[in-house]
C-alpha cells in the first residue's frame, strides 16, 4: 500500500514537472537579457532584472498595463452590477419568460468573438468609441455580462426562501430585499463572479486587436510586439508576460475552490 | 424589473451586433467606407462556399478538434484516475495543474513560439541536438499544425482533468468498493462503472472544449499567424484575415454568421443537457 502511494507521488511529480516547463520558461526567460537568449541557447542562465526595468521603464508598456487594468476592472464592475441583478431576478421571480431568458443567455455567452469583432469594429467606428478604453470595456462586457449571470444563478437559487419573506412581512420593498440580503447572502459567488470577470477580460487579446489603437492598447498587444519585426526580445517579451501572469496565478491559486464552478459555467476564453 | 437593465445591456452589445453581423453579411459592404453597401443577396455566401480556402480551414478547425480534444480528455482521465486516492502533496500538485489553464493564451502561444525557436528555443534546440525533424517547427507546413494542436493540448488537458476529477470524487466510494469486492479487474472497474457515471459530465466538458475551440484564436496568431502556407488557418483566423486583411467585411460576415451558426448549435445542445441535469 505504501509503495504504491509512493509511486502515485513520483509519477504525479514528473508529470507536474513537465506540465509546468513552458511556464519555467517563460520565468526564466524574463530574468535573461534579449541577446543571451538568442547567442547562447536555452541553458545559460545568470539571472539579472535587466529586462524587467527594460520593461518598466516603456511607456507603451506602461500605458497598456494601465489600460488593461482599467478596461478589466470597469467591465468587471458593469457586468457584476447588472449581471447580479439580473440573475436575482430570474431566479427569485417565476415567470414563465425567465426559463427562457436563462437559456437565452447560456447560450449567448457562446458566441465566438470573432462573430461580435466585424461589427464591433464597424459600429465602434461610428460611435466613436474604437481605440478607446471604454470601448473595449464595453466589447469585454459582451462575454463577461452572461457569463456573471450564468455563475450566479445557482449562488441565488440556493437562499432560503424563508430570508424573503421575513424581509418582506417587515415591509422591505424589492429592492432593498436584493441590496441588503440576497446581495450580502451572495457575496461569495459575487466574489468569484467579479474575479472571474477580471481575468477574461484581463487575458483577452481579440478584441483588443482589432478594437484597440495607440490610445487604448492593452497589455497582451504589447506583449506581442515585443517580438518585433527584426530582433525579438525575448527577454522583455518574458519579463512583461511574467507581469501580466501575477494576477492570473495569484487568482488562479486563491480560488482554487471555486474553480470547477467557474470553468463550467463557461469561463473559458481564446 | 431586476432583469430588465442586463436584457437593454445584452441587447445593445450582443443581440444587436450579431444582427448587423447578419445584416452585413448580405451587402457588399468593405472595411473602408467608399460608398453606401448594396444589398447583394446570397452573393457572399455563395463566395464564401466556393472558396477553396474556406474549405481548408474548416477541415483545419475539424482536425484541431479531432485531435485536440479527445487527447486532452484521454490524458486528463487517465491523470484524474491517478490522483483519486490521497498522496502526499497530491493537494499541491493538483493546483499545480490549474495553471495552464488560466495563463494568457497569448502568453502560452508565444513561450510555444520560444521554446520551439530552432537555434536557441530549449525545445527547438534539444530536437535539433538530436537531429530530429526539420530546423524551424513554426515554418514548417506538415509541422506548424502539430504544434499549434500540442500548444492547445498542453494548455487544455488539465481543463479535462479538473473536471473528470471533480466528478470522479463526488461519486460514492461504494460502487467502486463493492466492484472491488465482487473481484472487478481495474479495467473492468473502468469501462463498466466509472465511464457510464461519468458519461453526462464528460459530455459536458467536451461540448464546452468544442465551442471554446471554435474561438481558438490568439494563442495561433501569435505562433504562427495561421501560416506558413495557412497551414494553420483555423477558422476565426480565416475570417479575421478576410476582414482586417483583404477588407472584406461582409464576406467575412457571412463565414462568420456560418461559425455562430455551429456554435449555438453546440451550445443548445449544451445548455438543454444543463437543464435536464438541474431537472432530475
Amino acid at each position: 500500500m505504501k509503495k504504491a502511494k509512493s509511486l502515485r507521488l513520483i509519477l504525479c511529480l514528473i508529470l507536474v514537472a513537465i506540465e509546468l516547463v513552458p511556464i519555467g520558461v517563460v520565468i526564466t526567460n524574463s530574468f535573461k537579457r534579449d541577446i543571451d537568449i538568442w547567442a547562447r541557447g536555452p541553458f545559460y542562465f545568470k539571472p539579472t532584472p535587466k529586462s524587467y526595468s527594460a520593461v518598466l521603464e516603456n511607456s507603451d508598456f506602461r500605458l497598456a498595463l494601465k489600460n488593461s487594468l482599467i478596461v478589466a476592472t470597469s467591465s468587471m464592475a458593469v457586468s457584476v452590477f447588472f449581471g447580479s441583478m439580473a440573475s436575482f431576478g430570474l431566479v427569485r421571480f417565476r415567470f414563465r419568460i425567465n426559463t427562457f431568458l436563462i437559456f437565452l443567455i447560456l447560450m449567448l455567452r457562446m458566441i465566438p468573438q470573432i462573430t461580435l469583432a466585424l461589427p464591433f469594429y464597424i459600429l465602434f467606428r461610428n460611435l466613436g468609441l474604437k481605440d478607446t478604453v471604454m470601448g473595449l470595456a464595453v466589447a469585454h462586457t459582451s462575454f463577461n455580462l452572461p457569463y456573471v449571470i450564468a455563475l450566479l444563478l445557482p449562488f441565488f437559487a440556493s437562499i432560503p426562501k424563508e430570508y424573503e419573506e421575513a424581509a418582506r412581512v417587515d415591509g422591505c420593498k424589492p429592492f432593498s430585499i436584493y441590496w441588503r440580503i440576497f446581495f450580502p447572502l451572495a457575496a461569495p459567488g459575487i466574489v468569484v463572479a467579479a474575479v472571474f470577470a477580471f481575468l477574461m477580460s484581463w487575458n483577452e487579446f481579440l478584441y483588443a486587436l482589432v478594437l484597440s489603437g495607440p490610445r487604448s492598447k492593452t497589455a497582451p498587444i504589447v506583449v506581442n510586439a515585443f517580438l518585433g519585426q527584426y530582433a525579438p526580445l525575448w527577454g522583455q517579451l518574458s519579463a512583461g508576460a511574467t507581469i501580466m501572469l501575477i494576477p492570473v496565478f495569484a487568482i488562479t491559486l486563491g480560488f482554487q475552490k471555486y474553480i470547477i464552478k467557474g470553468l463550467s459555467s463557461g469561463g473559458l476564453k481564446g | 424589473m431586476f432583469v430588465f437593465p442586463a436584457l437593454i445591456v445584452i441587447f445593445a452589445i450582443s443581440i444587436y451586433p450579431v444582427i448587423f453581423s447578419l445584416y452585413l453579411s448580405f451587402t457588399d459592404r468593405t472595411l473602408l467606407y467608399l460608398r453606401a453597401p448594396k444589398f447583394v443577396g446570397f452573393s457572399n455566401y455563395s463566395n464564401v462556399v466556393s472558396d477553396k480556402l474556406f474549405w481548408h480551414s474548416l477541415k483545419l478547425q475539424l482536425s484541431f478538434m479531432l485531435f485536440a480534444i479527445p487527447l486532452e480528455l484521454f490524458v486528463g482521465f487517465l491523470v484524474a484516475l491517478l490522483f483519486l486516492k490521497d498522496f502526499p502533496l497530491c493537494r499541491l500538485l493538483r493546483s499545480l495543474l490549474m495553471l495552464p489553464v488560466f495563463i494568457l493564451p497569448v502568453v502560452s502561444g508565444l513561450t510555444w513560439r520560444l521554446m520551439l525557436q530552432p537555434g536557441y528555443g530549449l525545445l527547438g534546440s534539444f530536437f535539433n541536438s538530436i537531429s530530429l525533424g526539420p530546423k524551424s517547427w513554426l515554418a514548417d507546413t506538415k509541422y506548424a499544425f502539430v504544434t499549434v494542436v500540442l500548444q492547445d493540448i498542453w494548455r487544455m488537458w488539465p481543463f479535462m482533468f479538473m473536471i473528470i476529477y471533480a466528478g470522479l470524487s463526488s461519486l460514492p466510494s461504494e460502487y467502486l468498493e463493492a466492484a472491488q469486492i465482487d473481484g472487478a479487474k481495474f479495467w473492468q472497474q473502468i469501462f463498466h462503472i466509472i465511464f457510464p457515471l461519468l458519461r453526462s459530465v464528460m459530455t459536458m466538458a467536451v461540448l464546452l472544449r468544442m465551442i471554446d475551440a471554435l474561438r481558438v484564436f490568439s494563442e495561433v496568431y501569435v505562433m504562427t499567424y495561421g501560416g506558413p502556407a495557412n497551414a494553420t488557418l483555423l477558422l476565426p483566423l480565416y475570417i479575421h484575415k478576410q476582414a482586417f486583411e483583404f477588407g472584406k467585411v461582409a464576406y467575412a460576415s457571412a463565414a462568420s454568421v456560418f461559425l455562430l451558426a455551429v456554435s449555438l448549435a453546440l451550445s443548445f445542445y449544451l445548455v438543454r443537457a444543463s437543464f435536464r441535469g438541474e431537472v432530475s
